[in-house]
């Protein structure tokens, strides 16, 4: 049951996209959410339709796996949906029946919203899908740096969340193994109601617990002796560099930005 | 009691492009009574094909009968599979979780469900034999034991199913020598008491003294299967397979080469020095 965990999304297919400086990437998904978010008219999300498209093609992904990101959101899709044809008053009014007024403005902004939505979900899985965890979490420590001078933990959080990503496949394989041998002790984590399933946990959780601190605490150690002293003056093994087709990269997205800038203005 | 593995394959995540092939073709008999050291590289399939004896792996093909039933099908009462065939894994004091010693020992038979009495036998014996105090460490919390007297906790919450077999896999593992020779003692105490035994070890001086039989796997496949000194005899042969021998069979290769007269079949200390003796021209060690 535990093998289908798939964690993070990566897919490495080593194409252009896949290349570029992870902070550049940080920056064109906020630009680009910026642009979705500016897009007012159902014509302005014509472009953004071809911007993802077009970014999808170039990272050679397979268009799957990009629908496959708007699964664990459906619900929220059809929730925002609902809630806008029907509780949002506007003039033209198309189905009125008893108290459900049903207008046109109001269908306009439910599917304006539901695009924001799939587009803003198509846009990060871009991202997280032609990224890899470390160079994301690199990418994120640099471009926070800055924050720094506010106190702001930049290099703290990135080696927090490096190291999460690198023990989550660790202590899966644990959990696999800790419930194999309480099985062999004829424990059952499969029937029974939820009180029971419940309490079935308890031989789990706590070897994993216990192991965990203990890993932390290794962790701890190794790290301290390869002098480890947080990110002061720490120089790294893969610097990031922008490259020519970083730029280009901004270029084309701003270039897509102005788009739809001058579409607000212009419909 | 007799568990009969025919043709049997295990693949790991078969059909994803991750998949791997864990066990080949694999048949072997197991009968009561016998004490078997399972020998082999890591990565060859031990620790695979021991968790297919108690039904925690399914046999990817082939199939395994105990005592004539197919252990594989979805009738088959794993609690009572379990009873029968208890399993240590790698590291046992890894799956302690209880307030108590006693508590965690009882984990085992109280999802068996037998009465509290009977709970309470099977623990003292298991503490008991294992060599924890019933009275002494009983209340104390596992985590507060000392590495080796863990693993001891451990193994009593396997032994407190009272199985008739007994899978270890490395029991023996990162102990000292100490403790490693007490808990080599135990799995022999348990198999005079009639348990059948299966050991995955890597101390080959472990399965020549105190297996019955030797079995060595590689590739996932079985390439040696007989008493110890069948099994070691061919000292060259495991060599070259990359598996080890027990030290006096290496010894016994020396000599060889030099060309003194020192049969394969000596594979234990004992035996060693009887024969260096009578090489020697002495007398038989008393």
């Amino acid at each position: 049951m535990l093998e289908n965990i798939t964690l993070g999304q990566y897919y490495p297919s080593g194409s252009v996209v896949h290349r570029l400086d992870p902070r550049m990437k940080i920056i064109l998904l906020i630009v680009y959410i910026a642009a979705i978010f500016l897009a007012d008219t159902l014509w302005a999300f014509l472009p953004v339709a071809l911007f993802v498209v077009m970014c999808a093609r170039l990272s050679r992904l397979p268009v799957h796996l990009l629908l496959k990101s708007l699964r664990p959101l459906r619900f929220i899709l059809i929730f925002t949906l609902v809630l806008n044809v029907f509780f949002m008053q506007g003039e033209t009014v198309i189905l009125a029946f008893s108290f459900v007024r049903i207008t046109k403005e109001a269908v306009l902004t439910a599917i304006l919203y539901a695009l924001r939505l799939i587009f803003l979900v198509f846009g990060s899985s871009l991202l997280t899908l032609t990224t890899a965890p470390v160079p994301l979490t690199d990418g994120l420590e640099r471009l926070l740096s800055p924050l720094r001078v506010i106190h702001f933990p930049s290099h703290e959080m990135a080696m927090m969340m490096t190291i999460a990503l690198r023990f989550i496949p660790t202590l899966l394989e644990e959990t696999n193994k800790i419930m194999k041998a309480q099985s062999a002790r004829g424990a059952d984590f499969e029937s029974g109601n939820l009180i029971r399933r419940a309490k079935a946990m308890v031989p789990l959780l706590v070897p994993l617990f216990v192991s965990s601190f203990r890993r932390a605490g290794d962790l701890a150690m190794a790290m301290e002796s390869r002098c480890y002293h947080g990110g002061e003056g720490r120089t790294r093994l893969h610097v990031l560099k922008m490259r020519r087709d970083d730029y280009a990269a901004l270029a084309i997205t701003l270039l897509f930005l102005s788009v739809i800038v001058a579409m607000n203005l212009l419909l | 009691m007799l568990l009969k593995l025919e043709n049997v394959s295990y693949t790991y995540q078969a059909g994803s492009p991750f998949q791997s092939t864990a066990l080949k073709d694999v048949s072997l008999e197991i009968h009561s009574g016998e004490c078997i050291a399972l020998i082999g590289h890591t990565g060859s399939g031990k620790s695979t094909l021991v968790q297919l004896f108690n039904g925690l792996l399914k046999p990817t093909s082939g199939t395994i009968t105990l005592d004539g039933e197919d252990i594989s099908r979805k009738e088959y009462d794993l609690k009572s599979l379990r009873r029968r065939i208890g399993l240590v894994f790698q590291y046992p004091e890894t799956q302690l979780f209880e307030e108590t010693v006693r508590k965690d020992i009882a984990f085992g038979p109280r999802n068996l469900g037998l009465a509290e009495a009977e709970i309470a036998r099977r623990v003292d014996r298991a503490m008991r034999l294992v060599g924890l105090d019933p009275e002494g460490d009983g209340e104390k919390s596992p985590f507060e034991l000392s590495g080796g007297r863990m693993r001891r906790c451990a193994i009593a919450g396997v032994i407190a199913m009272e199985p008739e077999m007994l899978v270890l896999d490395e029991p023996a593992a990162g102990l000292d020598p100490k403790g490693r020779q007490a808990l080599m003692g135990l799995i022999d105490d348990l198999h005079k008491k009639g348990v059948t035994i299966v050991m995955i070890s890597h101390s080959m001086e472990d399965a020549a003294r105190y297996a019955t039989r030797v079995i060595a796997l590689e590739h996932g496949r079985i390439v040696r299967d007989g008493t110890p000194e069948a099994v070691f005899s061919d000292a060259e042969g495991l060599l070259n397979m990359g598996l080890d021998v027990p030290d006096v069979c290496a010894l016994g290769m020396k000599l060889r080469t030099m060309g003194l007269p020192f049969p394969e079949t000596v594979i234990r200390p004992q035996e060693a020095l009887d024969a260096l003796i009578a090489l020697l021209g002495g007398e038989k060690h008393a």
